[in-house]
């Protein structure tokens, strides 16, 4: 016995919604995990893929944002194992913690360069904390993260608080 | 001076993102169906390219099986055949995600990327049972083979058996060592359970 025959249509409208919802939030992570921009177009549209095929047989078992959010990040995840090989060592955000920056309060000024400055620092990091913290920047709370990431509640807190400690280090704002 | 920046402020500054000139946030379904198709070709390609290595490996030893002048030398071209057929088939079962596309979506992202990791963990840590060992076999009677059938090169036939023996070591250390790099961030991503 087939599928039933409206399935493509629900999958479609499926995909549908949760793009209309998340696509740029799609975008971002793409640009989060490949700097490279004709990789990240490959990324975003294996990304797009993937979703739309899972729709296929989503069955409520958790959140809208939940499935969208894991299926992105384990594709993109999928991305930086196949590449491990030819990309610089990966660090998490302990060893970001340590590490010493000069602040420009200038170029802090500029949204810009603080969002290629925020870029660079996230393409540094190692999977697991990276999602940490784009999850975190897209105002997500720390049950939600735990969830798609799959840590414990607990967990999730330590990594935000240092998600929080790593940008303020490095995003401190000079006041007029 | 100077104060760390609001949670809020770093947060929409980050969501504030324009889409840019990389593709924009909205792909048409009709494209989203000719990229899973192409998908699928992509792995079919992929499949083909395996079998046509295999093919070209048994034509070439099939024909050895029938040219070279001894019958050991027969043998050990006709267990390269065997050997080619088990790295190959190894390679495609080992290599195959079975990821279905609804698994994306209900494994955790911690899981998903342990899961990835120790699959290519046991690929690099068993290279030598599906990789190497059958090999061996050919590789070995076809240089005794060589080794009475030419005594005049068995100077020759040694250094080369050594070569290839060291070379092949080379690949199980290596593999090793990457098997056991793999090992240490699965421990990590394990610490975070």
């Amino acid at each position: 016995m087939g599928p039933p025959p409206d399935t493509g249509s629900r999958q479609d409208g499926l995909y549908a919604g949760a793009v209309a919802m998340f696509g740029p939030a799609l975008h971002r992570l793409a640009r989060a995990y490949e700097p490279d921009a004709d990789r990240r177009l490959d990324l975003l549209q294996e990304i797009h893929v993937a979703l739309w095929r899972s729709f296929a047989s989503f069955n409520g078992s958790c959140s809208l944002r939940t499935w969208v959010y894991r299926v992105a990040h384990n594709v993109a995840v999928s991305q930086v194992i196949r590449r491990k090989g030819k990309a610089h060592a990966l660090v998490g955000l302990d060893e970001l913690e340590r590490m010493r920056v000069a602040v420009d309060h200038e170029q802090m000024l500029d949204d810009r360069r603080a969002l290629d400055r925020m870029m660079a620092l996230i393409h540094q990091l190692d999977p697991l904390d990276r999602q940490v913290m784009l999850l975190y920047l897209e105002g997500l709370d720390a049950a939600s993260i735990g969830e798609i990431i799959g840590i414990s509640a607990g967990n999730v807190a330590t990594k935000v608080h240092r998600v929080k400690k790593v940008l303020a280090q490095r995003f401190q704002r000079g006041t007029p | 001076m100077t104060g760390p920046p609001d949670d809020c402020d770093l947060q929409a500054l980050w969501q504030s993102q324009p889409p840019g000139n990389d593709g924009g946030t909205v792909i048409a379904l009709n494209l989203i169906r000719q990229l899973a198709e192409e998908l699928e070709h992509r792995v079919a390609r992929r499949n083909r390219r395996e079998y046509i290595a295999a093919a070209i490996a048994v034509a070439v030893f099939g024909w050895q099986m029938f040219a070279l002048p001894s019958l050991l030398l027969r043998i050990g071209a006709g267990l390269c055949i065997v050997g080619a057929i088990a790295i190959v088939y190894m390679l495609h079962r080992l290599g195959t995600a079975p990821m279905l596309p609804s698994e994306l979506a209900l494994t955790s992202a911690l899981e998903f990327h342990r899961v990835q990791l120790e699959r290519q963990r046991d690929l690099h840590r068993n290279a030598l049972s599906w990789y190497l060992l059958p090999a061996v076999p050919g590789v070995l009677v076809l240089a005794v083979g060589h080794f009475l059938a030419q005594p005049e090169r068995r100077s020759q036939l040694i250094v080369l058996s050594v070569v290839m023996f060291l070379f092949m070591v080379g690949i199980y250390v290596l593999n090793r060592r990457k098997a056991a790099r793999i090992q240490r961030q699965i421990d990590r991503l394990k610490e975070n359970l």
